[in-house]
């Protein structure tokens, strides 16, 4: 039987696990279950149901179209129909493509060098992983609750805007004349919380040959449980905690 | 509804698990993923269905849902859940921001949709349905209609209880005795199904 103190916050549990709480209840119900595992218990049995609840949707054949499709953007088409790949790839530059194009000849040429595809399908994943970024960008654009936060920086010409819903586990990162990184480094995405404590929010890379970078910022909990965002230049593979040189700084 | 099984599938080991699938995804394996997609893209599809009440749209978020599959074979951790739940939930989630940018309405005389999307019943011959699944449709079949559109607005529709509460004109103190009466409702149904 749970305490009575715990009543307020029980009655939101099963709203919370479907995500229908509004943000000052949620940070009241978040800040009650640290320290409450009979709330946490009953919290599991009702997210079982939330994932339930997906699984009990009757399933619906696409239509074979769509499976069609789904293969014109895999790496093996792209290779053989540049014209849809310049379709999938809008936001590429013309040098970009010319990039995977040679890539593609010396993938001819050497077709027993296991090395080189493999680094030719790393490349393409990463492309997906940008488009997918600012696809996302452009769908957070049109929340009503994104803010557009201004970053600062002591870097000469670094300019850029965190996309950010409080409400969210993601926020979107676009910065223009990010400086390019010494072999071995990377950037990494640090989520601040009021006691200062970091925590890591994901890598990147500046992106190669355009002017604006984008990066996807993830959290296991709503962006809104922080107070900030930092960026620091780390060794390749990330850092558990900051150890580099900060480039730019949000606080909300 | 038949679940056709791709061409794909007949030249990998039939019973190649998910996870197996997932670790040649990992490795860039086209005909992997293809497997995957046979098999999971009509519960994919039918929940962006339910979400979008849209077909095009719904091949648009099941098309993302899956090339993020692609991109993100490497988050999914074996020992952490099932990929059916770990994919319809990256399908759930993406079929509702399309259904933000898209700033739909529901007005309310038709919050809840079509009734015919409760009443396809999943066809357990046809399908892996899983029993569990199958009797919480049922149970969410049998709640009272008002709990089941509290329900379906704020878990296919993403609404928060006071925007339900908005877009039907009910008291907010109403729309939250009614989402948690429905969930008790569930949960009560489902530790009894976990019991037998």
């Amino acid at each position: 039987m749970l305490r009575e103190n715990c009543q307020p916050y029980q009655e939101n549990l099963a709203a919370y696990s479907l995500g229908a709480l509004d943000a000052d209840e949620i940070i009241a119900l978040e800040a009650h279950l640290v320290t409450c595992q009979d709330c946490q218990a009953e919290l599991a049995e009702y997210r079982e149901i939330a994932a339930g609840l997906l699984h009990s949707i009757p399933s619906r054949m696409p239509p074979s179209s769509l499976r069609r499709r789904l293969m014109t953007q895999l790496p093996s088409a792209q290779r053989r129909t540049p014209g849809l790949f310049a379709r999938f790839f809008g936001q590429i530059s013309f040098g970009q493509f010319a990039a995977l194009a040679v890539m593609t000849v010396l993938l001819v040429l050497n077709l027993n060098s296991n090395r080189q595809l493999h680094d030719l399908q790393q490349q393409q994943t990463a492309l997906l992983e940008r488009l997918s970024t600012e696809r996302m960008a452009v769908a957070m654009l049109a929340y009503p609750g994104t803010q557009a936060l201004e970053v600062s920086t002591d870097i000469q010409n670094l300019t850029g805007s965190i996309l950010v819903d409080k409400n969210k586990n993601t926020a979107v990162l676009v910065v223009q004349n990010l400086p390019a990184l010494e072999t071995g480094k990377t950037y990494q995405v640090w989520l601040i919380d009021a006691k200062g404590d970091r925590t890591s929010g994901g890598l990147f890379v500046p992106t190669e040959r355009q002017e604006y970078t984008t990066a996807a910022i993830q959290s296991a909990v709503p962006i809104g449980k922080f107070v900030g965002v930092g960026v620091t230049v780390e060794p390749w593979g990330g850092s558990a905690q900051p150890t580099g040189e900060r480039v730019l700084r949000v606080t909300w | 509804m038949g679940y056709n099984i791709g061409a794909l599938e007949y030249f990998l080991p039939i019973q190649a698990s998910d996870s197996e699938l997932v670790q040649k995804v990992v490795n860039s394996d086209e005909g992997a993923f293809l497997a995957l997609y046979d098999r999971f893209a009509p519960r994919v599809y039918g929940l962006t269905l339910r979400v979008l009440g849209d077909s095009m749209l719904a091949e648009e978020a099941t098309q993302d849902t899956f090339l993020k599959l692609w991109s993100r074979a490497r988050q999914f951790i074996p020992g952490h859940g099932e990929l059916a739940s770990w994919l319809l939930t990256i399908a759930h989630r993406t079929a509702l921001d399309r259904l933000r940018l898209e700033k739909r309405r529901l007005p309310a005389s038709n919050a809840l949709g079509s009734e015919e999307e409760w009443i396809t019943i999943p066809d357990e011959a046809s399908t892996n349905f899983d029993a569990r699944w199958r009797s919480l449709y049922f149970a969410v079949q049998a709640l009272p209609m008002q709990q089941r559109q509290v329900v379906d607005l704020a878990y296919y529709k993403g609404l928060s209880q006071s925007e339900i509460s908005e877009v039907l004109g009910w008291p907010l103190g109403t729309v939250k005795t009614r989402l948690r009466a429905a969930m008790q409702a569930l949960r009560q149904q489902w530790l009894d199904e976990t019991v037998k």
